[in-house]
């Protein structure tokens, strides 16, 4: 049961990771991005106590807060329309993170071994996944708050890797606060964003 | 004896307090300003005063600080041999918070500043050193509301350079853990290797190295003149202090046969493209970027001669270099002011002598500062570099002779397009009044002579930090 | 403390007249302090002569490090004449302003003569490069600034900037040539060490005096044109003279054949700048080329390895040329007095060019022996042909002129012969009797020419009395732009907008939508570079 609740919190991570690049809709990012952070928690407990596995979705759920709340400010906050028709970009983004997800999948079995041979393939997968989408949305974007749901990505992927290798208190309460800063500031972007147009 | 605090307390989390209790008297502008000058300087004086075994004796009364503190399961730990370093951060920043109302460029300029200088010593003194690279990342984060204000626009630099900051997060934390077992282990040419590799491109990333040093010129263009070389200029000598930690620490680092090598060809090649870049330049707020990227060039060459003095030499040009910095911010900060024009590209520039002579010269002068011209404060030290060149390899001489020259040329352009006007408006502006201050013009007078005096006098900036590198004892001949 | 005196003198001279001019305006007052300040350092300035060599250290930067760098002056028989000159040009030029009253001369001309003297003297004086680039730098910004507060942005030419460039340039390229050095000898106390960096030191003095390339100074301010400008232009001429003297005689120790690429340059230099000296219409419109003809005598003479012989080259381009500007209005009555000054560089055995033709001409007879010589003929022709067009009388002149401009011109006299004699040791000389012989051979049959043709006159008549002067005059013409550079910078000027150009697409690669994923790939291929390299070691 824990391995089945373990593997889907980890293709459900990928998948909403994967969704938050192709799709750009507030709302919808959103919730995917909650999603994301929920799926971290059964991933984070196969190797950590319950008190410190619980830290890293639950920072996420506080930045997701964060951002919902400068979103409801704004009036940011719309109905998702999953019926829009993919753009070109969309098509793109997605054929890109597929792509390299396969990639990763193909290379994963020799990377495993000589780089990180303390890290079990699967969750190798989930954390360099999470990394290279985060990398791509990060590339493909010039709008602040998209910058910062992909940083959150990135680091999402490489704090979960990190946990792994060297598990430190102190480095996850800075990351907690790097996270935190990073809900803050897309906040300001949005706002800042919300009173140019308004202006 | 009495022992109220330690070094941790006085010099990191009393300024974060400090910083958010006056971003709430934003409103009453001379002692919020007043505040912000003064809180850096006196940690300065206080770093200064304890220097020598973190004791003073005041009024009768003998205060000993602690060197150390534990957070979470790690520590955090400022020795006195450590305090000239926090000295001359917090002395940096009380600099910047001097000229700071002149600038009007942002109302949370003093209350961040403090922060940012608050973190940039954390990083400094984190246990183990490489979880410094998160605090850097909370920086950068923190120094976004002050590049990107709010009524401007987020451009493109500002998105590059969080993401250029953020790549090097991951990149210095796993060469950390690649390489913790190294010193232990005899064949581990591999780790070595990738750890080293690691390393040095999160460094790159961090100081905008050429090639990635993309992010400069375009954040330079886009944000506050005056704001932005506060950070950037706290943010290099923050990290190149942090480069002589790593080295300190890491053994089979500094060891490295290929690293000095590689240091020189990264240095020589930072001022070879920053000049050759710069010389065709046409927008004046780039410009600081391109200073900054050579100046990163120049330290990586002094850590590379550290076997020839090149500590010395780094030691040396700290102040002048930021003193260079400081003097073009404010000059850059001073124009964008008076012309009322955010842009500051060449063509508007033209004649502007005529209208603001002294700030004009001041342009000039910080310039041929940073350039190295003689006579100005960078030069003394800047010279005992350029005579270490041709030591070594001659095409590194080359390229940083071709790179002063791009300088020079970006110099005689922007001075031509200066004392120029417009065909139209040349005969307008003889006949038009200076508009400088007499504020503006008793400052100007000021900082010229100084950074006359101190290119005379360099042991002047020089004498405060000879201990600055004590804690880096491997380093050290 | 002599040395002290001098430049206490001077500096307080220019105090002086800026607190009591700006208290209580007084031309003549102001006037009188300057003379006596410039006559004082004048005087004590030969009181020298009895204390020579002698050193002054300043201070030492890092002088607790491992890179000591000495500040010091010191004075010796090759700077000492250079000194004295300079400081005769400024009282003679003092002397000669009273003819210049209604021309804008103001009591703050007088501060720059003395600040620029002062300035000057720090130059000469400097015991090694590291000081003498200091004051380069010193000076050249007080001229531009003073150059850019005397014009208006009307009246400002282009060529301001080049030419600053130029002077920045050669402050820059003696930088270099010290760093050259510097591994030899870290303590650079002097001259002694700079041999194995010679041609780069040759190269900064050669463009700072505008030889090397040829660049002619900038004179187009009329501000410029008269008094003081002469000294602004020629006194920076003074410190890369002095320079190119204080070489060392076995110099050359890099590539004969670039050397002899730079004599040939240097050779053209001279002889292109004394053509053009030759025939100008003013002395005004000449000036540059006597700047650069007699430079390049020097730089010559430092190619030929006797760098010491271009001491009296500098002397004569210092002395003889600012009796001949100075003597403006040139009055005919005392027409003899600037004559007088060509003993300055005539090179006649026992005058004070005599020990300069050794650095100039080789051993035996050839083409360079020979363009050598007509060169300098040209030079004295060119100078007798200034002076014989004299015109003005002396009953233009105030009362007080009568008397202190032909002063002005004797003190520079008086200076020419005083080093004649006592200049340096072994400065009596009999110098190359075919040299000054068949150079005077030549300006004699050129004066008969001259009185027969009516040169002297109006050089209108020049088409008629010269045979072929068409096409000598389209060859001289294509010469003229040939050696101008004006094609090199046309071509720089494209080269750059052409690098530009490349430069902006550079930059839109980087700092365009795909600059991250960019910097991703330059990430993957340092890896790769640093892996090789490590992969290979």
């Amino acid at each position: 049961m824990t391995d089945i609740l373990y593997t889907l919190a980890l293709y459900l991570a990928l998948l909403s990771s994967l969704l938050i690049l192709i799709r750009r809709q507030w709302t919808l990012n959103l919730i995917t991005l909650t999603v994301q952070f929920l799926c971290l928690f059964p991933v984070l407990r196969s190797f950590l106590p319950l008190q410190v596995a619980i830290i890293q979705p639950l920072t996420g759920l506080m930045v997701t807060l964060i951002l919902y709340l400068s979103l409801i400010n704004v009036g940011g906050i719309k109905r998702i329309d999953l019926m829009l028709r993919l753009t070109s970009g969309e098509v793109f983004r997605a054929l890109a993170g597929i792509l390299l997800l396969s990639l990763l999948l193909a290379f994963i079995p020799q990377l495993q071994p000589t780089v990180f041979p303390a890290v079990p393939g699967s969750y190798l997968f989930l954390c360099l996944g999470l990394i290279v989408l985060g990398i791509l949305q990060i590339g493909t974007t010039r709008e602040p708050f998209y910058l910062a749901i992909g940083i959150l990505t990135f680091l999402c992927g490489f704090q979960l890797l990190y946990n792994r290798l060297d598990f430190s208190l102190m480095l996850e309460a800075l990351l907690v606060a790097v996270n935190l800063m990073l809900a803050m500031m897309g906040s300001f972007f949005v706002i800042k964003h919300a009173e140019e147009e308004a202006s | 004896m009495s022992n109220p605090g330690n070094t941790i307390v006085l010099w990191i989390l009393l300024p974060m307090v400090l910083s958010i209790a006056t971003s709430f008297l934003r409103r009453w502008k001379k002692i919020y300003h007043g505040l912000s000058m003064m809180i850096p300087l006196l940690l300065a004086v206080l770093a200064v005063v304890f220097s020598q075994n973190l004791t003073l004796n005041f009024a009768g009364r003998h205060i000993v600080l602690s060197d150390s503190m534990a957070v979470f399961d790690r520590t955090l730990q400022i020795t006195a041999n450590q305090l000239g370093m926090v000295s001359f951060l917090y002395f940096l920043c009380f600099a910047w918070n001097l000229l700071d109302p002149i600038s009007k460029e942002s109302q949370w300029f003093g209350s961040l500043s403090l922060s940012i200088t608050a973190l940039w010593v954390t990083v400094q003194f984190l246990n183990p050193f490489l979880y410094a690279a998160v605090v850097i990342e909370l920086i950068t984060l923190l120094s976004i509301p002050l590049l990107s204000p709010r009524g401007s626009p987020a451009k493109s630099g500002i998105i590059r350079y969080l993401s250029a900051q953020t790549l090097a997060l991951p990149l210095i934390l796993l060469s950390g853990w690649m390489v913790s077992g190294i010193e232990t282990s005899p064949s581990a040419e591999a780790l070595v290797l990738r750890g080293t590799l690691l390393l040095m491109l999160g460094f790159v990333l961090w100081l905008g190295i050429f090639p990635l040093h993309s992010w400069l010129p375009m954040l330079t263009e886009e944000s506050p003149p005056w704001t932005s070389s506060f950070l950037l200029t706290i943010m290099q000598l923050s990290l190149s202090f942090f480069l002589l930690k790593v080295l300190n620490q890491y053994g089979w680092l500094r060891n490295l046969p290929e690293l000095v090598l590689s240091l020189k060809w990264i240095g020589a090649l930072c001022i070879f493209s920053a000049g050759v870049i710069a010389a065709f330049q046409t927008n004046l707020k780039r410009l600081p970027a391109y200073f900054f990227l050579a100046e990163t060039g120049y330290i990586l060459l002094s850590v590379a001669f550290r076997g020839i003095g090149g500590l010395e030499i780094l030691r040396m040009t700290l102040l002048p270099r930021v003193f260079g910095y400081w003097v073009l911010g404010f000059s850059v900060s001073t124009l964008q002011q008076a012309l009322d024009d955010n842009t500051l590209d060449f063509d508007s520039l033209r004649g502007l002598f005529w209208r603001f002579p002294l700030t004009s010269v001041l342009l000039f002068s910080s310039l041929l500062n940073l350039i190295g011209a003689p006579l100005f404060a960078v030069f003394p030290a800047r010279r005992v570099l350029w005579n270490l060149l041709p030591v070594d390899v001659l095409p590194l001489s080359i390229l940083v002779a071709i790179g002063v020259l791009g300088m020079l040329i970006l110099f005689l352009r922007l001075f031509s397009t200066l004392v120029h006007p417009k065909q139209e408006d040349s005969q307008e502006l003889t006949e038009t009044p200076k508009k400088e201050g007499p504020v503006l013009i008793a400052a100007v007078a000021f900082i010229l002579l100084a950074m006359i005096v101190f290119g005379i006098f360099p042991d002047l900036l020089d004498d405060p930090f000879r201990q600055l590198w004590a804690s880096f004892q491997n380093l050290l001949p | 403390m002599l040395t002290y005196v001098i430049f206490g003198v001077l500096l307080l001279g220019a105090v002086l007249i800026l607190i009591t001019h700006s208290y209580k305006p007084n031309t003549a007052r102001s006037w009188v302090i300057a003379i006596v300040s410039a006559s004082i350092a004048w005087v004590a300035s030969f009181v020298l002569r009895l204390y020579l060599p002698a050193d002054i250290p300043l201070m030492t930067w890092h002088a607790e490090s491992s890179f000591a760098d000495p500040l010091a002056l010191a004075i010796d028989y090759i700077n000492w004449p250079f000194l004295v000159a300079i400081l005769s040009m400024a009282v003679a030029v003092l002397l000669t302003d009273t003819t210049r009253m209604e021309a804008g001369i103001t009591p703050y001309s007088w501060l720059r003569v003395l600040t620029i003297t002062a300035l000057n003297l720090i130059s000469i004086l400097a015991a090694n490069p590291l000081t003498m680039a200091i004051s380069w730098m010193l000076i050249d910004l007080v001229d531009i600034l003073s150059l850019l507060q005397l014009s208006s942005a009307s009246q400002l030419g282009s060529k301001i900037t080049s030419a600053f460039g130029i002077r920045l340039l050669s402050t820059f390229m003696l930088v270099f040539a010290t760093a050259n050095t510097w591994r030899i000898d870290p303590v650079q106390v002097g001259y002694a060490q700079i041999a194995n960096a010679s041609i780069y030191f040759l190269m900064a003095a050669g463009l700072r005096l505008g030889v090397l390339p040829l660049n002619l100074p900038f004179l187009d301010s009329p501000e410029l044109r008269r008094g003081s400008g002469i000294l602004f232009r020629l006194m920076p001429a003074a410190s890369a003279l002095v320079l190119i003297a204080q070489m060392q005689d076995e110099f050359l120790h890099f590539d004969k054949t670039f050397s002899t690429v730079v004599q040939v340059l240097t050779l053209i230099a001279a002889f292109y700048s004394a053509v053009m000296w030759m025939t100008r219409e003013s002395s005004f419109e000449a000036r540059p080329y006597w700047v650069v003809a007699l430079s390049a005598f020097a730089v010559q003479s430092a190619l030929n390895g006797h760098p010491g012989a271009s001491r009296v080259w500098g002397l004569g381009l210092l002395l003889s040329g600012s009796l001949l500007f100075l003597f403006d209005p040139p009055i005919r009555r005392i027409m003899f007095l600037p004559l007088i000054g060509l003993i300055g560089f005539t090179g006649l055995p026992y005058t004070l060019a005599a020990s300069g033709w050794q650095g100039l001409l080789p051993e035996w007879i050839n083409f360079t022996w020979v363009i050598m010589v007509l060169t300098h003929a040209f030079l004295v022709i060119g100078y007798l042909r200034f002076l014989f067009r004299s015109e003005s009388t002396v009953t233009g002149l105030e009362k007080y002129a009568r008397i202190t401009f032909p002063l002005g011109l004797v003190i520079l006299i008086q200076t020419i012969l005083v080093l004649n004699l006592a200049g340096w040791p072994g400065v009596l000389t009999t110098g190359s009797l075919p040299g000054s012989g068949i150079s005077l051979f030549i300006v004699l049959v050129a004066l008969v020419l001259g009185w027969k043709f009516g040169f002297d006159k109006a050089s209108t008549k020049l088409p008629q009395t010269i045979p072929f002067y068409r096409l000598l005059s389209l060859m001289i013409s294509s010469l003229r732009q040939f050696l101008s550079l004006a094609w090199v910078s046309t071509a720089f000027r494209k080269l750059f907008i052409a690098l530009s150009s490349l430069g902006a697409f550079f930059n839109q690669i980087i700092e365009g939508d795909g600059g991250v994923l960019w910097s991703l790939v330059f990430i993957v291929i340092l890896s790769i570079i640093f892996l090789s390299l490590g992969g290979r070691s």
